[in-house]
């Protein structure tokens, strides 16, 4: 179990994270979702140890060190692989740094997205980096497996691929936390949502207690942020009293 | 030898090459220390002596022979351009991280071996400031050596030894 309680992140006066709490158990597909700039990044900064906070945050009731560290795996759009190494070369470092590496997993996915192995990361397309930070991140043999905004970049057809291979390789204790706008295409596959606005956790839903209430993943992320329909009428009306 | 270099450079940092400039940059010093040294001793004991018309050189009674911490200019240049160098090395490693579309910090911060890190950018660059130093004392000792050895007695100026002493201790 991730367990974060009562996180508050500031930069400078500002808080990023205000009074966090949330509790991941092992075998979730969790989607994050909240506006640029929400604190969905911070959060898992905070989690990964990248930042400092006030709170706590614990894997199984232990506090996240270098002890635990290898249960989690994290991809980001930023990429955190290194540029001068070849997709084998990384295989090979992960291999040497965590025991539960899994290089079948690492293989099958290289394969799937039919990816150069020899080739230095940086020689990568967009896409192709994204791809790759995705298969190191699920390759690694963590428990828990952090995603911040993995397929920035990617088209429709790439992203659908890569929510039916995740489907179809994650393992029963396995655990996805997906940061992405893209609600819509994530509704089907995931779990729980769990919403953050300005730094507060704003909603946190079973996927299926909104299936049984009738109302879809976008309606609730939109009632959650008191997300106002009519203000786009009511300005084109605006312009139009005006001209 | 390649996979063990690469132990202390990050993953993607080609160890061959850069143990190469390590090695280059420390002869260099080495070099160039123990040249600028032999070429201030001869100029120095050259400059002892004057040349009389007939073409006889003989010693000049008023000539005073150079100290010992002034042979050491371009040593000191060295151990200055040395240390400059493993300190950029430190910079280039560190940054590497950061760099080239991806950061690569991120990895090595969640590495489950504390200090993977560190060891990877800091241990050469600190073992070649180091290094660096050890090159700077062992050659100044033997250049103090020849210095006070090689020097006769009349010229070697007060106090001599104890200057090659504290140049090597300080």
């Amino acid at each position: 179990m991730l367990e974060i309680k009562n996180v508050t992140k500031r930069y400078n006066m500002k808080k990023a994270l205000d009074n966090v709490s949330l509790s991941i158990p092992q075998g979730e597909l969790v989607g994050l979702f909240g506006e640029n700039g929400a604190g969905k990044t911070t959060l898992m900064k905070c989690i990964l140890g990248y930042t400092s906070y006030t709170g706590s945050i614990t894997l199984d009731g232990e506090r996240i060190s270098h002890k635990n560290i290898g249960r989690i795996a994290f991809a980001t759009s930023e990429h955190s692989f290194f540029p001068n190494l070849s997709p084998n070369g990384h295989a090979e470092f992960y291999a040497s740094q965590f025991a539960t590496f899994n290089r079948r997993r690492f293989d099958v996915l290289m394969d799937f997205f039919e990816l150069p192995r020899g080739r230095a990361a940086k020689r990568l397309s967009t896409g192709q980096k994204n791809q790759f930070e995705v298969v190191l991140a699920l390759s690694q043999g963590a428990d828990y497996i952090l995603m911040d905004e993995p397929f920035s970049g990617n088209d429709i057809f790439n992203r659908e691929d890569f929510y039916k291979v995740l489907l179809g390789i994650l393992g029963e204790r396995e655990t996805v936390l997906l940061s992405t706008h893209l609600i819509e295409e994530v509704s089907s596959f995931i779990g729980r949502a769990v919403l953050i606005h300005k730094g507060q956790i704003t909603g946190d839903v079973s996927m299926s207690d909104l299936e049984d209430s009738g109302e879809g993943l976008v309606d609730y992320v939109k009632r959650a942020w008191n997300y106002r329909a009519d203000r786009i009428a009511r300005a084109i009306d605006e312009l139009g009293e005006d001209s | 030898m390649k996979d063990k270099l690469q132990r202390f450079f990050p993953p993607g940092i080609d160890a061959r090459s850069e143990f190469v400039y390590f090695c280059s940059v420390l002869l260099a010093q080495a070099f160039i220390q123990a040249a600028g040294f032999f070429i201030s001793y001869s100029s120095a004991k050259s400059a002892m002596y004057i040349t009389l018309y007939n073409g006889r050189r003989v010693e000049d009674p008023d000539a005073v022979f150079e100290s010992f911490s002034a042979m050491l200019g371009a040593g000191r240049w060295m151990l200055v351009l040395a240390g400059a160098y493993f300190a950029y090395l430190l910079v280039k490693l560190v940054s590497y991280h950061y760099l080239g579309g991806s950061r690569a910090a991120y990895t090595m911060r969640r590495l489950p071996r504390r200090g993977e890190y560190l060891i990877r950018c800091g241990s050469v660059p600190l073992a070649g400031l180091i290094a660096s130093q050890i090159v700077w004392r062992t050659l100044t000792l033997l250049s103090g050596l020849i210095y006070v050895n090689a020097t006769p007695e009349k010229w070697l100026p007060a106090g001599s030894w104890e200057s090659v002493i504290r140049i090597i201790t300080h």
